[in-house]
């Protein structure tokens, strides 16, 4: 059996510098001379980037680097919502490219055609036949404006100015939802015999900027994916933990399937509210919104799977979808910490003994509504994975797919793959 | 470097993440120990009464502990604060907006309780 070596490593270091030598030595350490680095920053690193990139990539001339900033992570050492993480990976049977797209929110299709295209290239000379994709793709950014404060707008004349001003920033600055979803379906039709996993970057969950990188290159607005062609083999789950409750209909929406205007014939934040059987001024109280939306999520299906959509802005008369609302039928969902804890249970159990090492995406809505209890996620990690390595990051969408099938995208929810030889 | 300097550098490692606001640790053995810059809240007048009052929870705070009080939140205004106990008689003390979701302050609260514990059970 060929030998694969993964390194999973942590830095708290806040210079640069310091992070990136710390980061050296520990993958130094496990994988002299790793095949690919995937590495996470939380926003905190800002000003750090590109200290930690250009020394990192300096070090590792021969190593395909991918990632982007996240709003936490587990692993081993511990739970953090601040720090750097890595995943280094060595193995002999494995060819590896990098594809980057770039204005992701202004030419999705583009930007997933042009780094599909780069992989595709990039291993066709391979002689592996599991492909497999990291994809991380730039995330929601909120551009600001007075009066949004808490994720919820009452005023009539605000929410005019938001919904008409998205569709601006979104073109010049790019400066609105992330449009994972268009992106990743050029990305899959391309490569549609790969396996996949995807996070969105983010950063602290304030929606303000997130980066994504590509050797010690800092990008914004851009696709960033790793492909790989080896003999590994990989199993993929996902899961939520929320059950359906009561069916509605969606009776007006945007073109983008994003804002959702009417439910049931119905303004859609009162309609909600009723099917909640929570009273309107309760669950859309700007002061308290940011902390109860996790628990009020809409889900869908996607064949037997059911896909959550959290709406992580209320405007006076409609409410915006983290990302894309199917047409179909869509239900309320009931979700619990204790259930979204219980969740990672079962996307493990049916995964199967001995893995080499595991990579999971949790929306970082989960991380909001848990706190430091994301201690009990990584205790099932830990019991899984035993002493192999694994990392969780903390992204605003996470999407899964298995060769030649069609992906999931979703919000609320954690995916996860498991590699094994 | 000495105990109260390491749970300092701690302190000050938390104070760095855009939410907190202020923090501080209080104990029966350890007093009360502040980040080295002090406080982000522009009113020091509320951080000085802060600072002042905490331990005067504590004759409460042992009543609860043994019923496995783990933490204590109130709202003040503008204002959240969070005290998460190390033991019946040592708390970490955070402040931060009101409007902001704690979960991802809380788990470098978790942290920076866990390295602090590690200093001072170095000490004893």
């Amino acid at each position: 059996m060929k030998d694969l070596k993964v390194c999973v490593g942590t830095s708290r270091q806040w210079k640069g510098i310091e992070v990136a030598a710390e980061l050296w030595s520990k993958i130094k350490k496990v994988t002299p001379n790793p095949k690919f680095i995937l590495l996470f920053a939380t926003i905190d690193y800002k000003d750090e980037f590109k200290d930690i990139l250009s020394h990192l990539t300096l070090e590792f001339k021969n190593t395909s680097l991918v990632g982007g900033t996240v709003a936490g992570f587990i692993n081993h050492d511990g739970c953090y919502t601040r720090g750097v993480t890595v995943l280094a990976v060595d193995y002999p049977n494995m060819d590896v490219a990098v594809g980057i797209g770039n204005n992701t929110k202004r030419s999705p299709e583009k930007a997933g055609s042009e780094c599909s295209k780069q992989i595709k290239e990039g291993l066709k000379n391979s002689k592996w036949k599991n492909g497999f994709i990291f994809s991380f793709i730039a995330g929601l950014e909120i551009p600001k404006m007075p009066g949004m404060e808490g994720g919820v707008i009452k005023s009539r004349t605000v929410t005019k100015l938001v919904k008409g001003g998205m569709g601006i920033t979104q073109f010049l600055m790019q400066k609105s939802v992330g449009r994972e979803e268009d992106v990743l379906d050029q990305v899959t039709r391309e490569l549609p015999d790969f396996g996949m996993i995807h996070g969105s970057t983010i950063d602290n969950v304030k929606m303000g900027k997130n980066y994504q990188f590509c050797g010690k290159e800092i990008l914004t607005n851009a696709v960033v994916c790793l492909g790989i062609k080896s003999d590994l083999n990989f199993d993929s789950g996902f899961g939520n933990g929320a059950k359906q409750n009561i069916k509605f209909d969606i009776t007006e929406i945007s073109k983008n399937n994003q804002i959702v205007s009417k439910i049931n014939g119905q303004p859609a934040p009162s309609e909600y509210s009723r099917l909640l059987k929570k009273p309107e001024d309760l669950i859309f109280d700007s002061k308290y919104y940011v902390k109860r939306f996790p628990y009020f999520p809409c889900g869908m299906f996607q064949g037997n799977k059911l896909l959550l959509r959290a709406f992580g802005l209320v405007m006076s008369d409609s409410m915006m979808s983290m990302s894309k609302v199917h047409k179909g039928d869509v239900f309320t969902v009931s979700i619990t910490g204790k259930s979204m804890i219980e969740s990672v249970k079962d996307i493990l159990s049916p995964m199967g003994k001995n893995p080499d090492f595991g990579f999971a995406t949790e929306c970082a809505i989960r991380l909001m509504t848990l706190g430091s209890d994301i201690e009990k996620t990584r205790s099932n990690m830990k019991a899984f994975f035993k002493e192999k390595p694994f990392l969780v990051i903390y992204v605003s969408g996470e999407a899964v797919k298995k060769p030649n099938d069609e992906y999931f995208y979703m919000n609320e929810s954690f995916a996860m793959t498991v590699f094994r030889r | 470097m000495g105990r109260n300097e390491e749970i300092r550098k701690v302190l000050e490692d938390l104070l760095k993440m855009e939410d907190v606001q202020a923090c501080l640790l209080t104990g029966r053995q350890t007093g009360t120990i502040t980040p080295g810059r002090g406080t982000k809240l522009k009113n020091l007048v509320l951080w000085k009464l802060i600072m002042d009052s905490s331990h005067k929870f504590f004759p409460v705070i042992e009543d609860f502990y043994v019923y496995g009080l783990k933490r204590l939140y109130f709202e003040l205004g503008d204002y959240e604060v969070i005290m998460s106990f190390l033991d019946q008689f040592t708390a970490l003390i955070v402040v931060i907006p009101s409007l902001v979701n704690r979960g991802l302050v809380e788990v470098e609260i978790e942290n920076s309780k866990r390295t602090i514990k590690e200093i001072i059970g170095r000490q004893k």
